[in-house]
């Protein structure tokens, strides 16, 4: 077991401890399985420390820079830059833009297919190729600490499929292989660091997957294997306590049999679910069971309930009911007399024998003792013997016939008592139902005994066998409390906080130390949430940014808004395509450092004529004076509080208005637009007030 | 306002940033592309005015303007510069949370606004449809 693990169950050890015996016995199975057959033995292990350190890391793999050409939305080739190492990207672009196609390629490129299109109709996997531009290929650079840089390409040709590329990865100084020499097949199933918004739904919507996909992470595996050992150990220490159990069913036959008080006050304290052993010599103890107890264990044993074996109760059922049959034919004869009677004649021909015909010596008639009547004697007496054998044997048989079915009747499992699983009140009832077996060992009882086993058994192993497969059901339960009250998670959140919940579960899964992943790729997380829970995602995804390189693509601006806003450290890449899928790649700064780059781009190009030139330049100049205002705005009012839809709405109401927003951004109030001017001009000087107006006046054309 | 180029020359332009790839307007092209293309539009709508029932509207502001033309030139050529306009309107400002237009939007409006031209016969008659 990992070390972390162990770690793990010491620290719970030290919250919740058990008696000394059973923390040896709990921390030798997480060992293994030596361990805990030493421990058993008696053999006292050292106690494992946890770990101080996290354990042994691999090496992490950062991106260093990605292109992508005739691959669904982009044509010509188009180069994606990033910085390899922890930091933040934000890949900003509009649907369509080409940006998803990055992340997509990057998915083709380590697992070999895109996972969003898997589930759906071929026509999905059919249009991957780019239609503007061929042949498709896609080349990743990555930078792996401790080898170097390595580069994996893709090509396709005509005709072939997704599935088939060309694949060569080179690693600094080595010869070129495959996709294997990466070493990532195992790690990607593991720890997938991608992540759509299709995923993010997904990941919630079949429980079985979510618990597999966490199981294997989460060392679940290595937790249940250890409480296997513990099973195993247990039964192997039960096989003895099961063997006194079945002994004790006819013990307890004979010692009702016997008509002694100590044999009915013996019978007394080993009747019931303790035993007295202290009281009963004869009888062993049972062992303790080990373990810590809990919702686990106890769905494990409704789990292996049983229901009496089918063919058992058929056996039982045919005894019972020929042990019925052959009571009745011998009702009415008494074996104890026809005992009696053939051991006085046996007396009487001894007699006999002895002295010879003659009168009878009880009732006095003559002559009565002769060979005649010595022949009818001794037919007499085997059939008497007979008889009485028959008799007996047929009440030997009942009675047997009653103890083994005793053995049908197991007591109600305790397992069934509390309501852990759908279906166990219902199958408690049925249980309780056959135990109500009539008892008695006549010959009518006996018939209604095996009446009443094969009214009940098919019910009883129904009812076990559906306990049985709920307590198996792999699922992941997540509990929420909505102002207090309890509720299921996945039932009562709305779908912006499902999509977190599917974050907060998916970070932690690819951020563990285990994974040799140093980037991760999330693609439109933000569908859905609203500004205030975009803030928080923007925090949640910079803190991870500190050790993972975390790459984002968005379709709007809410992210990289509350990344600026936050001061949060990110490079943000915007993605428009043009006609014919020529997709361009650059970096944005903030919204007023953009417009006057672009101003400045457009007022240098010589080949841009000159009354357009002014037009735009104009126009970009006033953009970027809209948004620094609107920017000193939003900072301003957000620190202080207030809400960030009301902050919207002021904004969206000045948009049409230069003067309004200035007015908004200089005195928090947009009807002042009169002193905007002054304030400038007293501010900065005259230029201040001209570059203002002439700004105003540009973007209409001057 | 218009100041030199027509309305067709400014749509020109604004169809040419679109679709050539240029090195030099990477990226931007989306909101240069939005004012020249909303300039044209004004541009378009004083020509209408000047060539046509009332000059003097020219000077009022863009909202009178476009609700006198639902009037004078009918609600079907009014609406398509009035939702042309209203949009590239909005993607010559920055708006919270609002990204550039995308290249098929921008020649959708371009086109809208060329169609109302041609419509209202603003378009020099050699060359148009």
């Amino acid at each position: 077991m990992d070390d972390a693990l162990v770690g793990a169950v010491v620290e719970r050890l030290g919250l919740r401890p058990l008696k000394a015996e059973a923390e040896a016995l709990l921390l030798a199975a997480c060992m293994g399985q030596n361990e805990l057959e030493r421990a058993l033995g008696g053999e006292v292990l050292a106690r494992p420390v946890p770990p101080d350190n996290q354990g042994r890391r691999p090496e992490l793999a950062y991106l260093e820079s990605l292109e992508v050409g005739g691959f669904r939305g982009i044509g010509p080739r188009t180069r994606l830059p990033l910085s390899p190492g922890p930091g933040f990207t934000l890949v900003v672009g509009r649907n369509g833009s080409g940006k998803s196609s990055f992340a997509e390629a990057l998915e083709v490129l380590l697992t070999g297919e895109v996972r969003r299109w898997a589930e759906r109709a071929v026509v999905w996997h059919e249009g991957w190729r780019n239609l503007h531009h061929s042949p498709p290929s896609i080349h990743l650079t990555l930078a792996v600490q401790g080898a170097g840089r390595a580069t994996a390409e893709l090509r396709w040709a005509d005709g072939q499929d997704l599935g088939d590329p060309a694949t060569v990865v080179q690693v600094a100084g080595e010869k070129r292989s495959g996709l294997d020499r990466l070493g990532w097949g195992e790690a990607i199933k593991a720890f997938r660091p991608f992540l759509s918004h299709s995923e993010l739904e997904a990941l919630l919507g079949r429980p079985s997957e979510l618990y597999d996909l966490l199981a294997a992470v989460l060392g679940l595996d290595d937790l249940a294997a250890t409480a296997e050992r513990l099973r195993v150990a247990v039964r192997a220490a039960e096989t003895p306590l099961s063997d006194v159990k079945k002994a004790l069913g006819p013990l307890l036959g004979r010692l009702r049999q016997i008509d002694d008080e100590r044999a009915a006050a013996c019978e007394l304290v080993l009747n019931g679910r303790t035993w007295d052993i202290d009281a009963a010599e004869r009888v062993a103890t049972g062992a303790q069971p080990l373990g810590p107890g809990g919702p686990r264990e106890e769905l494990r044993r409704i789990g292996e309930l049983r229901a009496p074996a089918l063919e058992d109760v058929v056996l039982t059922i045919a005894a019972l009911r020929d042990a019925a049959s052959r009571l009745e034919t011998v009702t009415g004869t008494d074996s104890g007399r026809a005992l009696k009677l053939a051991d006085l004649l046996d007396a009487a021909l001894l007699y006999h024998r002895e002295h010879g015909d003659g009168d009878c010596p009880v009732c006095g008639r003559q002559e009565a003792l002769n060979p005649a009547w010595q022949r009818e004697t001794e037919q007499a007496i085997a059939r008497l013997r007979a008889e009485a054998a028959v008799a007996d044997d047929a009440r030997q048989s009942a009675r047997r016939a009653l103890l083994s079915s005793n053995g049908l009747l197991l007591p109600e499992p305790q397992s069934l008592q509390t309501d852990v699983v759908d279906g166990t009140s219902k199958a408690r009832s049925i249980w309780r139902t056959w135990l109500r077996a009539p008892i008695a060992d006549d010959a009518e009882a006996l018939r209604s005994r095996a009446d009443h086993f094969e009214e009940h058994i098919s019910a009883l192993a129904d009812a076990v066998e559906k306990t049985g497969v709920g307590a198996g059901r792999r699922q992941v339960d997540f509990h929420v409390t909505v102002d207090g009250t309890e509720g299921a998670a996945l039932s009562v959140m709305s779908q912006g906080e499902v999509n977190a919940l599917a974050l907060s579960v998916f970070l932690p899964r690819v951020t563990m130390p285990a994974s040799p992943f140093g980037f991760l790729i999330i693609d439109d997380p933000v569908q859905a949430m609203d500004p205030a829970k975009v803030e928080g995602l923007a925090r949640v995804l910079s803190d991870t940014a500190m050790e993972r390189q975390v790459i984002v693509f968005t379709h709007d601006d809410r992210l990289p808004e509350a990344v600026r806003r936050l001061g949060l450290a990110a490079t943000i890449l915007e993605v428009t395509r043009r006609p014919g899928s020529v997709v361009e790649v650059r970096r944005a700064l903030d919204p007023p450092a953009r417009a006057i780059e672009d101003a400045r781009a457009i007022a240098a190009d010589r080949g841009v004529p000159d009354d357009i030139g002014r037009r735009v330049v104009g126009g970009l100049c006033r953009m970027a004076l809209e948004s620094a205002f609107a920017e000193a705005y939003r900072r301003t009012r957000l620190s202080a509080g207030d809400e960030h839809h009301v902050v919207e709405d002021r904004l969206l109401a000045s948009s049409t208005s230069l003067t309004a927003r200035a007015a908004l951004a200089l005195f928090g109030d947009a009807e002042r637009g009169g002193e905007v001017l002054t304030k400038l001009n007293g501010w900065g000087g005259r230029w201040a007030g001209d570059t203002y107006r002439a700004c105003n006046k540009g973007a209409h054309g001057v | 306002m218009t100041g030199g180029s027509t309305p067709a020359a400014l749509l020109e332009a604004a169809r040419d940033m679109c679709q050539r790839s240029d090195a030099a307007t990477a990226g931007m092209w989306p909101r240069a592309a939005a004012l020249l293309a909303r300039q044209a539009i004004e541009g378009a709508v004083d020509l209408y005015w000047a060539t046509g029932p009332a000059p003097v509207l020219a000077d009022c502001s863009m909202r009178t303007q476009l609700i006198c033309l639902t009037e004078i030139a009918g609600p079907d050529l009014a609406g398509i510069v009035s939702s042309s306009w209203a949009s590239l309107s909005s993607a010559c400002h920055v708006h919270p949370y609002e990204l550039a237009p995308t290249g098929s939007e921008l020649l959708g409006w371009i086109d809208a606004v060329e169609k109302f031209c041609s419509t209202a016969k603003l378009l020099p008659t050699s060359g148009s449809e």
